[in-house]
């Protein structure tokens, strides 16, 4: 199109363009990176990179929940729904929520989000031990989550199931690079859990303020940093599977190919050494959460502190050593199924123990039914209920039959759908208000609870009957017989949708409405009208009616005055960027520092708060300090 | 009875000893689930009743005792629920090993994608006179496709079927030739992976004649949920007749060792519909 003298025009067109790209862009792309980028994409600042996990977890369980509406829809009636018989696409889509769900949503939002918000805060630390290694391992995620979503649109996807069993994912039936991809991705994933479980434990044991010992620590800390250690064991053993099933793929080794002496038993032992741990490393955070959230609102202390941790420690032990009893069906001995079924059965044991500290603290506390707490107690059920069945799959006899059907399904969902997800929304609705400074609306949180609480449940029950006759998982099209429950499943997973987007509107509208409530410091301080009143005739000496009260009287109560029970709450809400500079002061009288169970923990709250005013121009710090109920 | 009971706990009906057994534990075990989940359901609804914070102001700790003593109980009443039920569990699975059982005939069972081979040994013990002599020969090889224009059981109707004679220990045989495969037959309670370069063992065994359905159950490939699996049982004397005509020789020929056997691997196949 250019020739001879206009290729001299092309050229003076192109230095015009750059210049004006220079002249109008470049500011923009500057002050976009002085803004934007400074702040949150090379931030190591422990809170802003919380929330990042928060609003990437979500974002990618939204992407996760919409394969699992394809599938349900799929599934809702016998024969081909709307997939048009692709089945592979259906694999892919199975394979697609299993890897999002476990690595990319609910290990990030509980372990990443709420971990890196908190825990920071939960032991009076200034940040994480390695804010760097803190921004990479969020970072590391975003390629691992485009390489999986990459992996699906390349060579007709990988549907081999999350697990990746070899005959399956190696060259012979996936030939094209979408299984390479879910690898790389696997990797990437690893390498982020690893850098952040290796600065949850620099942090946990070096930043905690000096006045706690390690069994002062917050439940959710603890949880965290158990997290950490079986992240620190487990991804390891993934790596080599997956680095030897890519070898096999890439390199013409057979360590997984029997043609050439492989075994592909191996693999699985491999896999599900990780595995395993994996389930829970998502769960135990959860734990933590819930620990707290029933703490605050049965106005306790949680019941049995020690052992709680003792029991998350045995579950981080015990789990390591059970791996097997995904296996029974791939020819393992008798012996070998006798001891794994012991061995898992064990489990029950400490995962039995806290659910009965749980129940023990909401026992004759004082308990409050706000949101978050509707969440805890209905995980506290489901995920007995997911528990309970997991007892049945334990056991080698009757695993031998409900393997590998919806009882599995239906199994999996109550402990990670209904406990993790369950304890997500509840750690959720409990620091809302912290994170960002506004209180949610009570009353759609409630319906937001019972929309989530019923749609779970009516998807996932019947998969128990489906599986106890006889359906097995991964099937695109089922046997008539199974129409029925399966109906009933697609529409809970419909009404589970609402829910969600029920909650969005939550969020949409707790920070956008006109009569926006603002958060106060602590906003679980429970105060009943009658106590209330009796509060109001002792300090004034005035006796109000109720009546009157309800009608004319919005009482303010100085949050300084309230005991908290963990620090988050000593700290203004939204948490200002850096809290604790300062190191915590303990001020109590010696023999109550010695008993430390029964102390509380007075912080410098006005000060720090008037510091930070002052050094950061903070101006979510000058929000009152005084809460209206 | 039994049927009402089945209904209510949602499971298969069992076909023999093997499943019955594993429902009976299951059975067992749903109790006690069912009596904690409810527990603990109910105690924390009595919870929210009672305690609630508008109506109770003043909270009502454990003391210390009290809380050491709970916690003890809290780790004792785990420890005895779950050695309830691993007592029997233990028996039933050192029980239901059936490595060393005579098997009066023997199955190959290969996994395709995404289709099941049944190759029949010549195994001459089943006939009268020939007891000691084994002769690993597949003489008989069906192809067992998914019959796609079955109206009646659709997804669960295969061109040929698994047969076998009932009130006899059937040794199941089975591998894959390709990727990982499970040849599952709820009603029986046998789930057996398939692994290529493995031969896992499986023993069968059916009181009555009957057909018994079941569908792959282990992820392998597009066409996963299309590959069902249909045994079916029949009298013994009944057995010798589809074995032999689907030979192509008489029971006499057989008895009489007049089958040329080198020829016989490759050449009997049974073609899909």
């Amino acid at each position: 199109m250019y020739q001879g003298k206009t290729l001299i025009n092309f050229k003076k067109d192109l230095l015009e363009t750059y210049h004006l790209v220079v002249k109008h862009v470049r500011p923009f792309v500057e002050s976009l990176e002085k803004t934007v980028f400074k702040r949150w994409v090379w931030t190591t600042n422990h809170k802003r990179i919380g929330i990042l996990y928060l609003l990437f977890g979500v974002f990618a369980g939204v992407l996760s929940l919409m394969m699992s509406v394809l599938i349900r829809l799929e599934l809702m009636f016998p024969g081909d729904q709307l997939l048009f018989g692709n089945y592979q696409f259906y694999n892919v889509l199975v394979t697609m929520h299993g890897i999002l769900m476990l690595f990319v949503v609910i290990f990030p939002i509980s372990f990443g989000g709420f971990g890196n918000y908190f825990v920071p805060i939960l032991i009076g630390a200034p940040d994480m031990a390695f804010p760097r290694l803190n921004n990479l391992s969020f970072w590391l995620l975003f390629p691992a989550a485009f390489s999986l979503l990459l992996s699906a649109f390349i060579d007709g996807g990988a549907g081999t199931g999350w697990t990746l069993y070899p005959p399956l994912s190696s060259l012979v039936s996936h030939s094209g690079a979408s299984v390479d991809f879910v690898i790389l991705s696997m990797h990437l994933a690893g390498a982020s859990s690893i850098a952040a479980a290796i600065n949850f434990i620099c942090t946990i044991f070096y930043f905690k303020m000096d006045s706690m010992y390690m069994k002062d620590l917050p439940l959710f800390v603890w949880a965290v940093l158990i997290t950490s250690f079986l992240l620190l064991f487990a991804i390891p053993v993934l790596a080599a599977a997956i680095t030897l099933l890519l070898f096999d793929r890439n390199f013409n080794t057979s360590f997984f190919d029997p043609i050439g002496g492989g075994d592909l038993v191996l693999y699985q032992h491999l896999f599900w050494f990780f595995g395993h741990p994996e389930v829970y490393i998502l769960i135990l955070p959860s734990f933590g959460i819930i620990s707290h959230v029933v703490s605050t609102f049965s106005n306790k202390p949680i019941f049995g502190y020690i052992s709680m941790i003792g029991a998350m420690v045995v579950i981080g032990i015990v789990g390591f050593v059970v791996w097997a009893h995904h296996m029974y069906t791939s020819g393992i001995d008798t012996n070998t199924r006798a001891y794994f079924t012991s061995a898992t059965m064990v489990i029950a044991i400490p995962t039995g123990i806290k659910v009965f500290n749980w129940v023990a603290t909401v026992w004759g506390g004082s308990v409050w039914l706000h949101t978050p707490m509707s969440f805890a107690l209905g995980f506290i059920v489901l995920f007995t209920m997911g528990g309970l069945t997991g007892v049945v799959l334990s056991n080698a006899g009757i695993d031998v039959s409900l393997h590998d059907t919806y009882f599995v399904v239906a199994h999996f969902h109550y402990v990670l759908s209904m406990g993790a997800v369950f304890a997500i929304f509840a750690g959720f609705y409990y620091w809302f208000g912290k994170i960002t400074g506004y209180q949610y609306s009570e009353y759609l949180g409630q319906i937001h609870f019972w929309v989530t609480f019923i749609g779970a449940n009516m998807t996932f029950f019947p998969m128990h009957l489906l599986g106890l006759a006889g359906m097995p998982r991964r099937i695109p099209d089922y046997p008539d017989m199974y129409s029925f429950w399966n109906i009933i499943c697609s529409l809970g997973s419909i009404v589970s949708l609402c829910g969600v987007a029920l909650w969005f509107y939550i969020m949409y509208d707790a920070l956008t409405s006109t009569s926006k409530v603002v958060c106060p410091r602590n906003p679980w301080i429970f105060l009943s009208l009658h106590s209330f009143l009796g509060l109001v005739y002792l300090k004034t000496r005035v006796f109000v009616y109720q009546y009157i009260f309800v009608r004319n009287v919005s009482f303010v109560i100085r949050s300084k005055n309230s005991t908290a029970t963990t620090l988050e709450w000593t700290i203004n809400s939204p948490a200002p960027l850096h809290t604790f500079i300062s190191p915590i002061r303990v001020i109590t009288p010696s023999i109550s520092y010695l008993q430390y169970r029964n102390n509380s923990l007075c912080v410098n709250i006005v000060e720090e708060a008037a510091l930070l005013c002052f050094m950061y121009k903070d101006v979510s710090s000058l929000y009152s300090y005084s809460s209206i109920i | 009875m039994e049927n009402l009971l089945l209904s209510l706990l949602g499971t298969v009906y069992p076909a023999n000893d093997m499943m019955a057994g594993m429902l009976v534990l299951y059975a067992e075990v749903f109790g006690l689930i069912s009596f904690i989940l409810f527990a603990i359901a109910n105690i924390l609804y009595v919870c929210i009743v009672i305690y609630s914070g508008g109506v109770k102001k003043r909270i009502t700790a454990f003391p210390r005792e009290q809380e050491m003593l709970l916690d003890v109980f809290f780790l004792i009443f785990p420890t005895l629920a779950i050695l309830y039920i691993l007592v029997p569990t233990l028996g039933f699975i050192f029980n239901s090993d059936f490595a060393n059982i005579d098997t009066f005939v023997n199955v190959n069972v290969v996994g395709h994608q995404w289709y099941w081979t049944y190759e029949y040994y010549n195994n001459l013990s089943i006939l009268p006179g020939f007891s000691n002599i084994y002769m690993e020969i597949s003489l008989l090889q069906i192809d067992s496709f998914m019959d796609t224009d079955a109206t009646i059981n659709r997804l669960l109707e295969v061109t040929n079927r698994l047969v076998i004679p009932a009130g006899h220990f059937v040794g199941l045989h089975i591998t894959a030739t390709d990727v990982i495969h499970s040849f599952a037959l709820p009603q029986l309670g046998v789930k057996v992976d398939a692994i290529p370069g493995r031969i896992a063992q499986a023993t069968v065994f059916l009181p009555t004649s009957g057909v018994y359905r079941g569908q792959c159950s282990e992820l392998c490939g597009a066409y996963h949920g299309f590959m069902p699996i249909v045994l079916e049982a029949i009298k013994l004397e009944y057995w010798y007749d589809w074995y032999c005509v689907n030979l192509g020789v008489t029971p006499a020929m057989l008895l009489l060792h007049d089958v040329n056997f080198s020829l016989c691997p490759a050449s009997v196949t049974l073609e899909a519909k």
